[in-house]
């Protein structure tokens, strides 16, 4: 897994820094993108790469090129959902949906302002009720999410419907030892001010 | 709780099961149906004890070593000896790249001890209840007790559950599984079903996974099911019905 040497803050203003982003996301996902061989395959039978900038071969290609600004500043390492059906697709092996995971956490780590905030958002409250509880709890996830994006309405015929067939609880489901759980929490969000 | 007798004459066998966190909450009538089998079965689906979120989506989306740590937590909880059977894909897909992690990695071992207070034991069977189905002849438990699948068409959906990272591609897959599974009971399978329509994403981007469930939801009118194993696709597929019927 990481390590826990911390990174350089970037300087996103293209000066250079010495930070290698390349070696940086082959240390964290284990996966090697220089064998790409940019057959597209990844972003073929990508489900959501409609809703990219770039193509997930793109990503790759930046990384290439050590195009650190626009690599960490995508929407695409926000719009992957970790399915890897890029992976299975990719006939080199390469973890795509690893190094995607690899990029938003620098991106994190050195503040770069998310490209989808909502859906940062969406990932803070669920780890926050994570954090509280040691499960999702979510009717407190949506309503969080809610007050987070002040759009209240889209949506409000499911979340209604939901609770009529009693799939939203109202109370939490909780882990008894939770001292445990918020330990591993410690320092999560430190340094992310930005992304409220 | 259903009460009437088993085949194997009431004997129950009790097994450690990791629900997660849709099948507890939002999918909990999946969760009783599975319940039900499983005791019908013969087998007494015990919830892991205290177990808590496998890491997946949020987790390993914003830190790794968090992610890692939630899915090593519940790896410890199973008591020794004992199998974890598991119901979500992507919980599975989480604690079994856990256990993959921990068996190649010294130093994961050592954090886990440290952590966990228990030595990391590397002959854990992780399962999918799926696969422990089509492992056993389910039939003889089921028959005259079941409704019968005969005339129903049903679409495959596997979700994410067909799909690993690559330091995972020598581990065992779950191909037509769900085929073999229901057509034995009487259904016929359509086509399969393409990948993930991003359950995760859905409260930020309802439209497009929405809009693919509602054609496969839709269909041609014909008595039709799609039998789904992600938890938290189920309510993506409600969401498109809904939206289809309004």
């Amino acid at each position: 897994m990481n390590g826990d040497m911390p990174l350089p803050i970037i300087k996103l203003a293209g000066q250079k820094t010495g930070f290698d982003i390349g070696s940086e996301v082959i240390r964290r996902s284990g996966a090697d993108f220089n064998s790409c061989l940019h057959c597209r395959c990844c972003a073929s039978g990508c489900p959501f790469v409609d809703a990219m900038d770039y193509h997930p071969h793109g990503v790759i290609r930046l990384l290439q090129f050590k195009q650190t600004e626009q690599a960490l500043s995508c929407a695409t390492i926000w719009l992957c959902v970790g399915c890897h059906t890029c992976s299975m697709a990719c006939p080199m092996a390469i973890d795509i949906a690893a190094i995607m995971d690899a990029l938003r956490q620098i991106a994190l780590e050195n503040q770069v302002p998310a490209a989808e905030p909502g859906i940062l958002g969406f990932h803070r409250e669920v780890l926050n009720t994570v954090a509280r509880y040691g499960r999702t709890h979510k009717l407190e996830i949506m309503l969080r999410y809610k007050v987070r994006t002040r759009d209240w309405f889209s949506d409000m015929d499911v979340g209604l419907k939901m609770l009529a067939k009693r799939k939203l609880d109202l109370m939490p489901s909780r882990v008894k030892n939770i001292a445990k759980i918020k330990h591993l929490f410690n320092g999560l969000w430190e340094g992310q001010s930005h992304a409220d | 709780m259903p009460t009437d007798a088993t085949p194997s004459g009431g004997k129950q066998t009790d097994i450690c099961y990791f629900p997660g966190c849709s099948l507890a909450t939002s999918a909990k009538e999946n969760n009783q149906s599975l319940i039900n089998v499983f005791h019908r079965m013969g087998y007494n689906l015990v919830e892991l004890p205290d177990w808590n979120c496998c890491g997946t989506s949020s987790a390993h989306s914003i830190h790794s070593d968090l992610a890692f740590d939630l899915a090593s937590r519940n790896l410890s909880l199973v008591p020794p000896g004992k199998m974890l059977l598991a119901a979500c894909p992507s919980c599975l897909l989480r604690l079994r790249h856990a256990q993959l992690h921990l068996k190649k990695s010294e130093s994961a071992r050592k954090h886990y001890q440290d952590m966990w207070d228990r030595p990391f034991d590397p002959d854990l069977s992780i399962t999918h209840f799926f696969e422990f189905l089509v492992r056993r002849d389910f039939k003889p438990y089921l028959n005259g007790r079941q409704k019968p699948l005969t005339g129903i068409r049903f679409a495959p959906y596997y979700g994410c559950m067909l799909n690993r990272p690559p330091d995972m591609r020598h581990e065992k897959n779950y191909h037509g599984l769900m085929e073999k599974t229901l057509a034995a009971l009487g259904a016929e399978p359509l086509r399969h079903v393409p990948p993930e329509p991003g359950a995760a994403l859905q409260p930020q981007r309802q439209n497009p996974d929405a809009a693919f469930l509602g054609v496969v939801v839709a269909g041609d009118g014909r008595k039709k099911l799609l039998r789904m194993v992600c938890p938290a696709s189920g309510r993506s597929a409600a969401h498109a019905e809904i939206k289809r019927a309004d």
